[in-house]
């Protein structure tokens, strides 16, 4: 009996959760992380979130950032991390982190090291999304105050998912993405890109967020294209558009066509989908593109209330993709030499004996690939107006 | 009072528990490492042949209902060589358990609790471990039908939650890499998992209250634990990828992180990853069970339970220094382990059948 007490005590010291503990207070919530590299060390700029000063109920809140940032220096990623805690009073907790931005410095030199310590981090949930600070530093990026949220974390975020949900001339990428196209030989890496834009030298001031326009805002960017672990360029929106076309990636967009001289007829398309198949016969890619849309603006004289018309209009615009798609997909292929459209992996996955004669000449395949493109439209819409003003 | 009667249900639970807890760490693990993309085929192909080893385990849970395993295997093969198979499945068991053990520190020290001794998170699931077993077996069987409960909500909960981040296409080529991968990951969970059901016979059948539906309750409940492995593998591919769930230790966990349900359920990885706990402690308990009701048949010596509780995890402790070793001894060394029990199984079967005829020629 007495030991049985001896256990339920030791049970009720053991499990009362005190060992190992931390208050919410003594930790420093990072929400953005920036990597910069300078003279072979890397740059860690941490963004933690400023809890103690929201809290406050003395002045004005609005002066007072709603992140703080730290900054460290190390050989390492996570001796630069580590070495953050010289000048932070609190535990580096980076569980909820939102955005990583890795500058262009780096991604230039190839980012293979740093991913390494980002998929081990048992803290970091590989479900982030992860930028290249384009023209600029990571660290300036990181510190950018921005007028519409407190913090420019969930800022970056936003405008990522924004782009894709209105024009998806940008991808939105995890680091989980990352990891798996990265350890997938078959598929080449994309990462987004965000720019300062305006006059970048008062980003980190109280006063770019106190005028109706800021001096100073975060834009994101097409994505940057990799070849291995290495940065090769940025692709441009019509190229960035194709890419998101081919791989599924379309939530929505806008296409625009001349329909007569200096006139325009926009769509927006809704619902899109992609199917790529390889022919081993023809040796060669079907892509077929599928998109519902409506017609947002038409400048053009046109009887939309005939059938025969809407038929010619959907013509069109399936013309109009299949050129952006054609001349797009061969200029990332001649201009890039890197598969981010997972060509490989799609042999490999649906064709598996063919991959099989290939695999070793892939390069040389890639280069001369060819395609074949189907495109269907139907604008099932017409907004508000059922003819053209004109 | 102790009775020591449980219902069939709860022997279901437990046979599900214990092929189960070797999945998470070890099976996982090592079919990825094997059969790569077709790892999810490995389950269903297992299941088949596994048949034969849940008619096998009938037969023996059905032949002299009133005795344990031990005292079956001493009748089949004499007292001596009963004796020496009893001491060779002890030593198994002791084997199978500090992988089980040093498994459930592992998966805690590596993703929640860093910093704590493996000793004293160790030291708290003895504890438990201990309390339980010296119950007796009611309190087993109660505990096995609560666990079950809890496994499968959370199971089903995980399950739906997965389903968004399924992309079917992360499962080509379908085999690809040739059957000899899909073969090695097929025999490693026969191994691993099908095979370890062998220590519930230390449970009697008379000991089940409705035993005249145990039959049926551990077909049904094989059929479970087969179903349970597949869509854990099924999905872990589908989602993850082959590429990032073969380079971590715990896929299962890591894919738990993509729950997203309606924008607001997330983060809950910590909360569902019980489940594979859970499993891994009942698995321990009952193979504390056996070993204790194989040295000291007729008493429940409570010393007894904590010696070889903490012993086996002391020995987790100091055998497993790292992970490494323990991934190399249970890819290199652990089938071999189970590979002895089983083939000491299927001859002591064969032994028992052809007593079974002589004694039916005999009438």
């Amino acid at each position: 009996m007495k030991i049985k007490y001896l256990l339920i005590t030791i049970l009720v010291l053991l499990l009362s959760g005190c060992h190992n503990y931390n208050e919410l207070n003594d930790l420093a919530i990072v929400s953005a992380i920036g990597i910069d590299i300078k003279d072979d060390n890397y740059i860690v700029t941490t963004q933690v979130v400023n809890t103690q000063k929201n809290s406050s109920t003395s002045g004005s809140s609005s002066d007072i950032p709603k992140f703080i940032i730290y900054t460290g220096e190390g050989k390492t990623v996570e001796e630069a991390l580590k070495n953050i805690n010289y000048t932070i009073p609190k535990k580096i907790y980076v569980n909820h982190l939102q955005t990583l931005v890795i500058s262009e410095d780096l991604a230039k030199e190839g980012i293979e090291n740093i991913l390494d310590y980002l998929f081990r981090n048992i803290q970091m949930r590989d479900i982030y999304n992860v930028l290249i600070s384009k023209n600029t530093s990571a660290k300036k990026i990181i510190e950018t105050l921005v007028p519409s949220e407190s913090i420019n974390a969930k800022d970056l975020s936003k405008i990522l998912e924004n782009n894709m949900s209105s024009l998806s001339t940008t991808t939105q990428v995890t680091m989980k993405d990352i990891l798996n196209n990265y350890l997938n030989d078959k598929i080449e890496i994309i990462i987004p890109s965000v720019s300062l834009i305006g006059n970048t030298n008062d980003n980190e001031s109280t006063e770019n967020i106190k005028s109706s326009e800021a001096n100073s805002r975060l834009k994101i960017d097409t994505v940057g294209i990799f070849k291995g672990s290495k940065l090769k360029g940025y692709l441009t929106a019509d190229e960035n558009l194709t890419l998101n076309i081919i791989t599924n990636n379309v939530d929505e967009t806008i296409i625009t066509y001349q329909c007569k001289d200096q006139n325009y007829l926009v769509a927006e398309l809704i619902n899109n989908s992609a199917d790529i198949k390889f022919d081993e016969e023809k040796k060669k890619f079907i892509i077929k593109v599928k998109s519902k849309g409506n017609f947002e603006e038409i400048n053009c004289d046109l009887d939309i209330e005939d059938h025969k018309v809407i038929d010619e209009i959907n013509k069109n615009l399936g013309k109009e993709i299949k050129n952006i798609i054609n001349k797009n997909v061969n200029q990332i292929i001649t201009k890039y030499n890197s598969d981010v459209f997972g060509f490989q992996d799609i042999i490999y996955k649906n064709n598996n004996d063919y991959y099989k004669k290939i695999k070793d000449n892939w390069e040389e395949e890639f280069k001369n690939l060819k395609y074949e493109i189907e495109v269907e439209v139907n604008i099932a819409t017409k907004g508000n107006g059922l003819k053209v003003i004109k | 009072m102790k009775n020591n009667k449980i219902s069939s249900i709860q022997f279901g639970s437990m046979l599900i528990m214990k092929i189960l807890s070797t999945f998470l760490g070890v099976s996982v693990y090592s079919i990825l490492k094997t059969s790569n993309v077709d790892a999810y085929l490995c389950p269903i192909i297992a299941g088949i042949i596994g048949i034969f080893l849940v008619y096998m385990f009938i037969q023996f849970l059905n032949y002299e209902e009133e005795l344990p395993l031990d005292k079956k295997i001493t009748k089949i093969l004499g007292k001596k060589l009963g004796i020496i198979v009893n001491i060779i499945f002890v030593i198994i068991a002791v084997f199978a358990n500090i992988s089980v053990c040093y498994n459930l520190v592992s998966l805690i020290v590596s993703q929640f609790l860093t910093k704590t001794s493996p000793l004293i998170i160790g030291f708290v699931f003895s504890i438990l471990l201990i309390i339980l077993n010296n119950k007796g077996l009611d309190t087993l069987g109660r505990v096995a039908q609560i666990f079950i409960v809890i496994i499968f909500i959370m199971f089903i909960f995980s399950l739906i939650g997965l389903i968004p981040s399924v992309e079917i296409d992360n499962l080509k080529p379908f085999l690809a890499n040739g059957n000899t991968g899909l073969i090695k990951g097929t025999i490693r969970i026969i191994l691993y998992n099908l095979s370890t059901i062998f220590t519930l016979l230390i449970i009697p059948k008379s000991n089940i209250v409705d035993k005249n539906n145990s039959n049926k309750v551990v077909i049904i409940s094989y059929i479970i634990s087969i179903l349970t492995m597949f869509l854990t593998i099924f999905f872990i591919i589908s989602v993850l990828g082959i590429h990032l769930a073969s380079y971590y230790q715990f896929p299962e966990y890591i894919m738990l992180k993509s729950i997203n349900m309606l924008d607001f359920i997330n983060r809950i990885e910590n909360i569902l990853v019980i489940q594979w706990i859970l499993e891994l402690f009942f698995t321990g308990t009952i193979i504390v069970y056996f070993i204790k009701k194989t040295i000291l048949p007729n008493k429940n010596n409570n010393l007894l339970t904590s010696i070889i509780t903490i012993g086996i995890l002391f020995s987790a402790i100091t055998l497993f220094k790292n992970n490494t070793i323990f991934n190399n001894y249970t890819y290199s060394v652990l089938p071999y382990i189970r590979l002895t029990a089983l083939i000491i199984l299927i001859i002591l079967f064969v032994v028992l059948k052809i007593k079974t005829r002589k004694n039916k020629n005999s009438f």
